[in-house]
This record gives structure tokens, C-alpha cells and sequence, in this order.
């Protein structure tokens, strides 16, 4: 039963640390072009966070990670969209540049590639039983912020618009250039979030600190059916499942690494049936004309 | 041609003026660190053939992302695949080397290799750390032959199984489901990439070593090296047999001709009559084979055994490479060269001066975001018509 409970108590934090992520990369996806950086976004969010707030504080730490992340995530569309560079490829190479820079920049500023513990800057939690600190309130308000956007407001009317027809809405008068842009901007903001998330809830820098959840991210956007509230909904799955699979180590005698390779195998897996029923469902109807 | 020539030039002044740029920000002994990072690596013929030894691997792993990029499948699973292969070939050479001692004993029944005493000592000799020339020279000369060709290419059969099983799924699921590799291959192969961590690190670990790493192939399997002391073994040749090889599918073959127009266009290869169902399931199988390739080279050329983390970042510099060859098979040992070349500069560079050797990994990064764009020239050009059209 406590076991149960200590689950349900981890996956606030585990759904800060992956949602907002997963909301960013469904704004670009929407408009047509995935950002595949998000894994490289939240690591230079957490480290920027750990980095500026280990000398400003953590207010300050926050807003630097916010600034650095959608900084990131402009300049690399910009130039995807003035040089005609294939946004995917640019993509990937944000994902190497980050941790390399990274790297760089803590040996620069703390003299060591390994781990930073800054004791200030851990959130302090909500209540004492609960693992909810102030830094996922945060990324829970950015999600209902994005979510009202997204669903209410003419940004997220044209966001929309312009993965279903890009003709349709430069024939409306709106420039899609600058529709990519403020996806591409909110994604960066919004990964942000979800480093720190990361970075608050141990109040430290860890080399890899995000751990692939940037790419777990895009599963989610994925197995979301492009959709706000699926994408919501399998960022929550995904998120137990990385808690239970980490909390399972405590439990049974299987090695750690074991037990974190389960939830890619899983997801995999779930990604082939997902694609599997779909197509079939269009085998189907193309037998059925 | 035009376009292989434009991302050349892009990676090289990249490269070149980024190099540059960092020694002379981060670096407090700028002479040193230039000619550490430019010159060393082509020094001496140690440390020039030593960094050939280091181009193979990367050249394989090209190979395979040729493959995967030509066929239109963008596989991220380069590194799961690559540490897999190396694991398995790893295996494969430490299970010769607690046989091969058996198979000269007669331990073994139907060993009807190991005929006569001189063959069995010749054979235990083999397996051992140091292999004795004139045990060696005890076996029959066909025998000889045979036992050295069979045993590394063995275990390099091995690696390219490991790489082909981390990138079934994928190519199943693509296959059979139509589910795009781009998210799958990297969630199979981060996973294959810790459940190797697991056992290279645990079950598997040679206890008698500080090293994170897997007890030491039978030298038997281990490639035979050309010039000591240099590490240069014949794994640059092998990765350049494989990459003439695949000119020759890609450029001559009805095969090669039929793959890359499916990468280029499902739709029309379909409506081509083009096997599509192969052309979906095989090249990323092919891929996969050929970054267990390269992780076998790893194994049985430079390291002698499997080590904890070994992949490092080769599976994503191969994506790099086989852009900057613009996906033709003929320019990819340059490209190889050229990062390969970065990769021993940054080393140089640490050890001889004050510069880190992440540096490489950062180049790379910016010449990957780089390497797609229109070049400058074209763009400005491009926006000088349209205002003029205006």
C-alpha cells in the first residue's frame, strides 16, 4: 500500500519534469515542423539554471533558463528558415552541441565536468509528505497557460492552421514565417520548464541530467494523437512509468539499468502497435473504396 | 557533385575557422595549442596511422547512416547499435578464448582441427594473451591461414549480428506497421545502450581489471596490426573494402538505383513496381549490421576487449559524416577523414596545451547544424533576383 502511495506522490514531479516538454513539442509539431532539440533544450535549461542561480539566486536562475532555452530554440529556427537548413538535421545538432557547450561551460565555471550541487537552489516542497515542489507549481501554470492558449486564443487558432494548410493561412494575411517562430520561441520556454523541474527538485547539475525525457517527449506527442489533452494524457503514462521503474528498484533485485531500459522497450513497442492499428484501420478502408 | 563540393567547403571553414576561434578564446598558450590541434596529428607516422586506426570505426558507422539516409529512414539508433555490435564481438572473441585452450586439449570431440601435438600447442598458443611464432609456425600453412582469417572475421560476424538485433525492431515495426524508425530506433537502442551498461559493468566484467570492461578477446580474433608501434590494424581497409562495396551497389547496381529513388520518393517507387516491402525492412537491417561492425572494430582492433561507454558519440558523428558526403558513398572516406582528424587534433590539443577535448564534440555539433543550409552565396543571391523580380 505505502509503495502505491509513494508512486502516486512521485508523479507530480515526474509529470513537470516531462509535460511541458511534451506540450512544446506538440506546438511545433502543430505547425508542421517538429523540433527534435527538446532533449538538448531541458538540459540547457537545468544547467542554466544551476549555473546563473548558483550566483543570482534562484528567481534569477529561473529567468536565465527560461531566456537561454527559447534563445536556443529561435536562433535555430531562424536559421532552419534563412538558410534553408532541413530543421531536423539543425535539430539534431542542438541535441550534440548542448551537452558538449555543457560541458565546457561547467569545467569554465565550477571547474568540473561532473556533478553540481547547489543547496539554495532545490525547491522547497509544498508539504512534507507530498514531493510537489514550487518548481513543477510553475510548470503545471505554464501548462494550463499553453493549454488556454492553444485552445482559446488566435495564436493557437493559427498555430493550428498552419500544420493543416500553410496556402490557407498566407492567403488569410498571416505570415507563416512568424507563426513558426512563436511555436518554435514557446517550445524553448516550455522545455525550459521541464529542465527546471529537473534541476530544482535535486537542486543540482547532473551530466545528462534529462535522460532522454526530451525524446520521451516526442513519443508522447506522437502516441498523443497530436492532440492537447492525448498528449497530456501520455505524458501522465509515461510518467508513471518511469516512476514505477524507478521506484521498482528498492523493490526487486533486478539491476537498475535493467529495470530503466523497460520503459524504452515498452515504449517502442507501444509506438509499433500504435502505428500498427492505424494502419490497418487505413488498409481497411482502402478494401472498403 | 555541386552540392557534395558546396558541403565540403561549408564543413572544412567550419571546422578550420571554429578550431581557430576556440584555441584563441579558450587557450592561454596559443602557439602550442594551434600546433597541437593542426600539425601533431600529422606529425608522425604513430600518431597519423593511429588516427587512420580511429577513422575505421567511424567509416563503418558512415556507412551504415549512407544506408539508412539513402533509403530515406532516419536512423537514430547509430550508437545502441554500434556498442551492441562491440559487445558481441566481444563476447564472441572471449568465448574463443576459453575454447580454443579445450579444442587443443582434444577436450572437445570432432575437434578435426586440431590434428596433430604441434597443432594443439599451436592452437593453445593462439588463444593465449601472446600468441608464440614458432608454435605458430608448427601448424600446417593452410591451417594457419584458415585459423587466422576465420576466427576475426568471426567475431567481426558477431558484431554485425549485435548491430542487426538492436535494429530488428525497428525495421519490423517499419516493416510490418509502417512505423517510422526515426523515434524507435533510438528508444531500442537506449535501451540496448543500458542493458549492455548492465552486463559490461556487472555480470560480464573482468574483475582482474580497474577498467569497466569485459575479460580480453583471444588474440586469435584480435585483427592483425601492420605497423607497431602505431595501433593501425587492417580495419581501415576492411571499412574501405565495404565502402567501395556499397559504391558499387548504390552507383551500378539496379538495387542500388531502385533504393535511393525509395528514399527519395515512396509514392513513385510504389507505383514503380518497386519492392517496397524489402526496401522498407532491409537497409535499415543494413544499417544496423554496419554499426556492429564498426563496434567489432573497436573490439578487435584498438581496445582488445569491450569497455563501459566505448560507443562515445561515434553513431552521431557518422550521421555528421554521411551528410557531409552528401549521402555518396565515393566522398565518404574524406568526410571520414576530416572528423576523424578532429577528433585526434582535439586529443593532441588536450594533452600537449590547455584545451579540452570536448571541443571536438562541440565542432561537430555546429558543423551538423551547418552542413544542410544553402550555402550564403546562394542565398544572397537568391534574395538579390527577388528583389530585383520586384
Amino acid at each position: 500500500m505505502s509503495g502505491w502511495w509513494f508512486l502516486l506522490a512521485e508523479l507530480p514531479a515526474g509529470l513537470a519534469a516531462l509535460a511541458p516538454a511534451a506540450l512544446g513539442g506538440l506546438l511545433t509539431e502543430q505547425t508542421g515542423y517538429l523540433n527534435i532539440a527538446l532533449e538538448g533544450l531541458i538540459m540547457a535549461a537545468a544547467f542554466t539554471y544551476i549555473a546563473v542561480g548558483s550566483l543570482f539566486g534562484p528567481l534569477a536562475g529561473m529567468a536565465a533558463a527560461l531566456l537561454v532555452s527559447a534563445f536556443l530554440a529561435y536562433t535555430t529556427d531562424l536559421w532552419c528558415r534563412r538558410s534553408g537548413a532541413d530543421s531536423f538535421v539543425a535539430g539534431l545538432g542542438l541535441n550534440l552541441l548542448i551537452p558538449g557547450l555543457v560541458s565546457l561551460l561547467s569545467q569554465a565555471q565550477f571547474g568540473t565536468k561532473g556533478i553540481v550541487a547547489v543547496q539554495t537552489l532545490q525547491s522547497p516542497r509544498l508539504l512534507a509528505a507530498l514531493n510537489l515542489r514550487y518548481s513543477d507549481l510553475a510548470a503545471f501554470a505554464a501548462i494550463a497557460l499553453v493549454a488556454f492558449l492553444l485552445t482559446q486564443t488566435r495564436f493557437g487558432l493559427r498555430t493550428r492552421a498552419l500544420g493543416m494548410s500553410a496556402d490557407a493561412v498566407r492567403m488569410a494575411g498571416i505570415r507563416p514565417e512568424s507563426v513558426r517562430r512563436n511555436a518554435y520561441i514557446a517550445s524553448g520556454v516550455l522545455a525550459a520548464f521541464s529542465g527546471i523541474a529537473l534541476a530544482a527538485s535535486i537542486g543540482a547539475w547532473v551530466p545528462n541530467i534529462s535522460a532522454g525525457r526530451g525524446w520521451i517527449a516526442l513519443v508522447a506527442v506522437y502516441l498523443g494523437g497530436r492532440r492537447l489533452g492525448g498528449v497530456l494524457l501520455a505524458s501522465l503514462g509515461f510518467s508513471f512509468l518511469l516512476s514505477a521503474a524507478n521506484r521498482a528498484q528498492s523493490y526487486l533485485t533486478v539491476p537498475a539499468e535493467i529495470l530503466a531500459a523497460i520503459p524504452y522497450i515498452l515504449t517502442a513497442l507501444v509506438v509499433v502497435g500504435g502505428s500498427w492499428l492505424r494502419y490497418r484501420k487505413a488498409a481497411k478502408k482502402q478494401a472498403q473504396d | 557533385m555541386k552540392k557534395l563540393l558546396q558541403r565540403l567547403a561549408i564543413a572544412l571553414g567550419l571546422t578550420f575557422s571554429l578550431a581557430f576561434l576556440f584555441i584563441l578564446l579558450f587557450s592561454k598558450e596559443h602557439a602550442a595549442a594551434l600546433q597541437a590541434f593542426f600539425v601533431r596529428p600529422f606529425a608522425n607516422r604513430v600518431t597519423f596511422l593511429s588516427m587512420l586506426e580511429l577513422a575505421a570505426p567511424l567509416l563503418a558507422c558512415s556507412l551504415g547512416a549512407l544506408v539508412a539516409f539513402r533509403s530515406g529512414h532516419f536512423n537514430l539508433g547509430g550508437e545502441g547499435q554500434l556498442y551492441t555490435g562491440a559487445f558481441f564481438s566481444a563476447l564472441a572473441g572471449a568465448a574463443l578464448a576459453d575454447w580454443l585452450p579445450a579444442l587443443a586439449a582434444g577436450a572437445l570431440p570432432g575437434s578435426g582441427v586440431a590434428a596433430g601435438p604441434a597443432a594443439q600447442a599451436a592452437l593453445a598458443t593462439l588463444s593465449g594473451a601472446n600468441p608464440g611464432t614458432e608454435a605458430l609456425a608448427a601448424l600446417s600453412p593452410g591451417l594457419q591461414l584458415a585459423a587466422a582469417v576465420a576466427f576475426p572475421l568471426l567475431c567481426l560476424l558477431a558484431g554485425m549480428a549485435g548491430g542487426l538485433l538492436v535494429a530488428l525492431l525497428p525495421a519490423l515495426g517499419r516493416r510490418f506497421a509502417g512505423a517510422d524508425i526515426l523515434l524507435t530506433s533510438f528508444l531500442l537502442s537506449q535501451a540496448a545502450i543500458l542493458i549492455v551498461d548492465n552486463l559490461i559493468g556487472g555480470a560480464l566484467r573482468d574483475t582482474a581489471n580497474n577498467l569497466v570492461a569485459m575479460v580480453p578477446i583471444s588474440a586469435a580474433a584480435r585483427l592483425p596490426r601492420l605497423a607497431r608501434p602505431s595501433v593501425l590494424t587492417i580495419a581501415p581497409f576492411i571499412a574501405l573494402a565495404v565502402c567501395a562495396a556499397l559504391w558499387l551497389f548504390m552507383e551500378r547496381s539496379r538495387s542500388g538505383r531502385m533504393l535511393t529513388l525509395y528514399g527519395k520518393n515512396r509514392s513513385f517507387a510504389r507505383l514503380m513496381g518497386y519492392p517496397v516491402r524489402k526496401l522498407a525492412f532491409y537497409p535499415i537491417l543494413a544499417a544496423g549490421a554496419l554499426h556492429g561492425l564498426a563496434g567489432a572494430f573497436l573490439v578487435q582492433g584498438i581496445n582488445g576487449t569491450a569497455i563501459r561507454g566505448m560507443s562515445g558519440g561515434l553513431g552521431w558523428s557518422a550521421i555528421g559524416v554521411a551528410l557531409i558526403a552528401s549521402n555518396k558513398p565515393a566522398a565518404l572516406p574524406l568526410a571520414t577523414l576530416l572528423f576523424a582528424w578532429l577528433d585526434a587534433g582535439a586529443r593532441q590539443a588536450s594533452v600537449w596545451a590547455d584545451i579540452p577535448a570536448d571541443i571536438s564534440l562541440v565542432i561537430k555539433a555546429v558543423v551538423i547544424i551547418g552542413i544542410t543550409a544553402r550555402p550564403l552565396w546562394q542565398s544572397l543571391r537568391g534574395k538579390r533576383f527577388a528583389g530585383e523580380q520586384l
